[in-house]
């Protein structure tokens, strides 16, 4: 009985949340290297190469990212949530005779233009008056490629942490 | 200012209350890709000859060579002569490596000047330079398709130029040679 009446409740008022979402992976697109070479995509999404050979027709662009505050219920208080994102390490990959490396990270985060895997960034989220707000960053990155024989398919996981650390009523 | 929840700060918030969130950190777990292909690299097996032949001193003439075909057409003042050791007219030959079946595409100039490289006859007093138009291209993937390919599941291609010389009256007896530059490229 008293689980019965607690349900409906429980509907109307689910746990607040943080989430974090990649809705675009960091796409440094198709090119050809001879040896060694790097190419750079920004934050912004400018390009740029050293000793690559683009191979135009394959999209390039910056890895996207959405941090969502889900605060469980209909209340339009308004608030401001503050919240930590942490770059995690970013091993190197080998496929084929391909290594690849990231480096160089970077971000349009107000006051994070660089990201340094494992150091804390803090973000908020002001003005809160849904019951759900977001953030959405994009992560520029340059990756170096030493290519021993052949091609390769290079997919560089990059963990990405959200922690929240506050939720302030204004 | 009421602070609420905090996994990081947790020590700072003990008196605070209300929309303290369960879940206070969550990790994703983003990708970055690249496809890194096999360099495209070409290199000649045979260059674009048009062979040897007379200049009349009053027409002008043309040798075209077919690309990809043994095919070779004389037309006006240009004839063909072919003494012991002679030149055979050939089209050009390329190889290509590259990714499998990838397509390519090539860019060639639209016309070249083949000039004096050496010549039986000091003090020549004839044209001295010749001009190649009409260049053309047919890879071996895709005969039909123009100046395009596609490497082949092994990684290779080849392609074949062919070209119209155009011979000008009394040209002046001499090896002509041009540089025939070849541009490659990834679709």
């Amino acid at each position: 009985m008293a689980l019965g009446l607690l349900l409906p409740t429980a509907a109307h008022c689910a746990p607040a949340s943080l989430k974090i979402t990649q809705d675009m992976p960091l796409r440094f697109g198709s090119f050809a290297v001879f040896g060694t070479g790097s190419r750079t995509v920004q934050a912004s999404g400018a390009v740029s190469n050293v000793n690559i050979y683009p191979v135009t027709s394959v999209p390039t662009g910056p890895g996207q990212f959405t941090v969502t505050y889900d605060r469980g219920n209909a209340n339009r208080k308004e608030i401001s949530i503050r919240f930590m994102l942490m770059l995690g390490q970013v091993a190197p990959v080998n496929q084929a005779g391909v290594n690849g490396t990231l480096a160089n990270f970077e971000s349009d985060l107000a006051g994070a233009p660089a990201l340094m895997p494992g150091r804390l960034v803090m973000q908020t989220m002001p003005n809160c008056v849904t019951r759900t707000c977001s953030v959405t960053f994009r992560i520029g990155a340059r990756i170096d490629v030493t290519r021993a024989s052949g091609g390769a398919a290079l997919v560089v996981p990059i963990p990405v942490t959200a922690i929240l650390v506050s939720v302030q009523n204004l | 200012m009421r602070v609420l929840a905090g996994l990081v700060v947790a020590g700072l918030l003990a008196n605070v209350a209300p929309a303290v969130a369960d879940d206070n950190s969550l990790s994703t777990q983003g990708v970055a890709a690249a496809n890194v292909v096999h360099p495209l690299t070409v290199r000649a097996l045979q260059g674009l000859e048009f062979g040897t032949l007379t200049a009349d001193q009053i027409r002008s003439g043309t040798v075209a060579v077919s690309p990809g075909s043994s095919a070779v057409q004389y037309s006006g003042g240009a004839r063909r002569v072919c003494a012991a050791g002679c030149l055979s007219p050939h089209s050009a030959r390329f190889a290509v490596t590259g990714e499998a079946l990838r397509s390519y595409s090539v860019s060639v100039p639209a016309s070249l000047s083949a000039r004096i490289r050496s010549s039986a006859n000091r003090g020549n007093t004839g044209q001295t330079e010749l001009r190649i138009e009409s260049i053309r291209l047919q890879s071996a993937s895709r005969p039909d398709a123009g100046p395009v390919g596609q490497i082949n599941f092994s990684g290779f291609d080849r392609f074949d130029l062919g070209g119209t010389l155009h011979v000008p009256p009394g040209a002046a007896p001499a090896h002509y040679q041009a540089n025939l530059p070849v541009v490659m490229a990834y679709d």
